[in-house]
């Protein structure tokens, strides 16, 4: 087997055996980045309705306390400002959703469907989970949600939402009396779910990733091919041209020139080897006429 | 008491009419009117705020600061329109008269409706008596209304109490008493502001009060006496006296005057002696 195909065949597995292991692990890195960039965006939905609710609770509401004797004002209660104000960005990012999916909520539209229900009977279930992330197919793609339990930790939360009786008149006026009441201190009532499409940011790491692979395949390629030009040119040309000199004087031609090797390296000291023993040859063929 | 003047109103002192003009002091005996789109708020130093809303006709009864007696109980009067007043802790209890009943508090915030087919007010916070018809409220006074409590009357009839206020009434509300009263005296606190003369009153503009409930136009009648020499308001008076009668013996004080004993006629028997 020529020396160049030896050479070819081991650096093709090493090529091989180097791709794989770099697509293994470039891919699961962009990946676990993809997915983690995903999550960050989950998290700062689910910041930015906190705060929202936070504004709400302690600087609107106390503004609107005056004119809820009047008319219920949803406006004042946290989780209707933090749905209203991601609706408003679903306006633009429509894959975006965020919903404080309830059990038994005092606006019907918060109340939580089969998958969402599931999550809040997890956080109900007991042990003192904060945070469930997960992702699952929707209409515009796979999505990935963080949810987290809405917990009754303030006694003031139960004015609204004990009894019809201790509930403000506006509030019954407006939503009725047979939704969300019947709430208890530190009961999980709902859960908030956040959810983020993965599309965007998976593909974008699969681009990455096969941009990476096709310039290693094509870096490796341009490698290899230099490598052969290199070995053809500095070693298996002149090796084969010693060995076409070393056959003429083995047949008794010792009129062949000297192997002339314009390098310093192994190849010119094996031709000054070359012509050394060739001179020695002649020399001792010499005597030995003699 | 500093008035606290937003548009719209006109405050009848004496017997003339000045233009309001933020930072004025109200008076016993001053009249408020305000117009269809004004509010007029008054801020007193007790911590009481007072708005007039549109149409609001008020009359400042007696106005009896605290003092070193007690505190003492200053009489409003709102005959027609829109108030809402915030009354907290450190106020002066105060009665509050309307045509169609009259209401008494040191601490609440209400606010109050008054035309002449219904009187109508909604207790925000707090607690007031209310005494029905024009009369003022006492502690005796058997209606006790507390904070979201509703009451309406129409003349004539018993007032009716509800859990919410009525929705006729919050749709007809102002606006700016669906929120807390604002505070401005502070930047009046060291000055006061004269009103501006806008003129003499006529019996037109007065008509209303002069022939207001007896405890309203007496003291108004002491004001316009001197206005009964005026030909033009004399005549008016002399129209309309059947309405406020009190007014005869100042117009025809000859009818009043005591009879001198009449003279015996000539050949007369004398009368029998003891």
């Amino acid at each position: 087997m020529k020396l160049i195909l030896k050479f070819n065949i081991v650096f093709i597995a090493i090529f091989l055996i180097g791709l794989g292991a770099a697509g293994y692990v470039s891919n699961e890195l962009l990946q676990a980045n993809a997915r983690e960039e995903i999550l960050q965006n989950a998290r700062l939905v689910m910041e930015t309705s906190l705060s929202t609710r936070a504004y709400t609770s302690k600087q609107v509401r106390p503004l609107l306390e005056t004119q809820m004797k009047y008319q219920f004002l949803p406006q004042s209660v946290p989780a209707y400002s933090a749905t209203e104000v991601l609706t408003g960005l679903r306006a633009k990012f429509p894959e975006y959703a965020y919903k404080e999916a309830t059990l038994n909520p005092t606006n019907p539209r918060n109340r939580a469907v089969e998958w969402e229900a599931d999550l809040v009977n997890q956080f109900r279930g007991g042990g003192d989970r904060t945070e469930i992330v997960g992702d699952r197919e929707t209409p515009t793609g796979r999505s990935l949600y963080i949810a987290r339990p809405i917990k009754i930790g303030d006694p003031a939360c139960l004015t609204c939402h004990s009894t019809v009786d201790a509930a403000p008149k506006t509030l019954v006026d407006r939503y009725g009396p047979a939704n969300g009441f019947g709430w208890q201190l530190n009961e999980v009532v709902g859960a908030q779910v956040v959810s983020v499409p993965m599309e965007v940011p998976i593909q974008r790491a699969t681009r990455a990733y096969r941009t990476f692979m096709i310039s290693l395949t094509i870096v490796f390629l341009l490698i290899g091919l230099a490598l052969n030009l290199m070995l053809y040119a500095m070693v298996i040309r002149p090796v084969t041209k010693l060995s076409k000199l070393a056959d003429q004087v083995s047949l008794g031609n010792m009129e062949v020139p000297d192997f002339h090797a314009s390098t310093r390296d192994e190849i010119g000291v094996l031709a000054d080897s070359f012509n050394r023993m060739k001179k020695s040859l002649v020399q001792a063929m010499k005597m030995l006429e003699e | 008491m500093t008035l606290l003047e937003s548009g719209g109103g006109a405050l009848l002192r004496g017997t003339a009419r000045y233009a309001l003009v933020e930072g004025a002091r109200l008076q016993t005996g001053d009249i408020i009117e305000v117009g269809d789109k004004g509010v007029v708020g008054m801020e007193f130093a007790d911590g009481l705020k007072l708005s007039l809303g549109p149409g609001a006709r008020f009359y400042a009864g007696a106005l009896v600061p605290r003092g070193p007696k007690g505190p003492g109980v200053s009489d409003l009067y709102l005959m027609a329109g829109w108030s809402k007043f915030a009354a907290g802790k450190s106020s002066a209890p105060f009665r509050y008269t309307t045509p169609v009943f009259g209401l008494g508090t040191a601490d609440a915030t209400v606010v109050l409706q008054v035309t002449t087919a219904e009187g109508a007010m909604f207790v925000e916070t707090g607690e007031v008596r209310v005494a029905e018809g024009f009369a003022k409220a006492t502690r005796d006074s058997p209606t006790r209304l507390s904070g979201g409590q509703f009451y309406s009357r129409k003349p004539d009839q018993r007032g009716a109490v509800q859990p919410r206020p009525a929705a006729a009434f919050v749709a007809a509300m102002p606006k700016p008493y669906m929120d807390n009263l604002p505070t401005r005296v502070a930047r009046f606190k060291d000055r006061e502001v004269q009103p501006r003369p806008a003129g003499e009153l006529g019996y037109d503009d007065v008509e209303a009060w002069l022939k207001a409930p007896r405890e309203i136009r007496r003291p108004v009648m002491q004001r316009f006496i001197a206005k009964a020499d005026d030909p033009a308001f004399r005549r008016a008076l002399v129209a309309n006296l059947r309405f406020h009668p009190e007014w005869d013996p100042i117009l025809f004080p000859e009818k009043y005057e005591p009879k001198e004993p009449t003279p015996p006629q000539a050949g007369a028997p004398k009368p029998a002696t003891q």
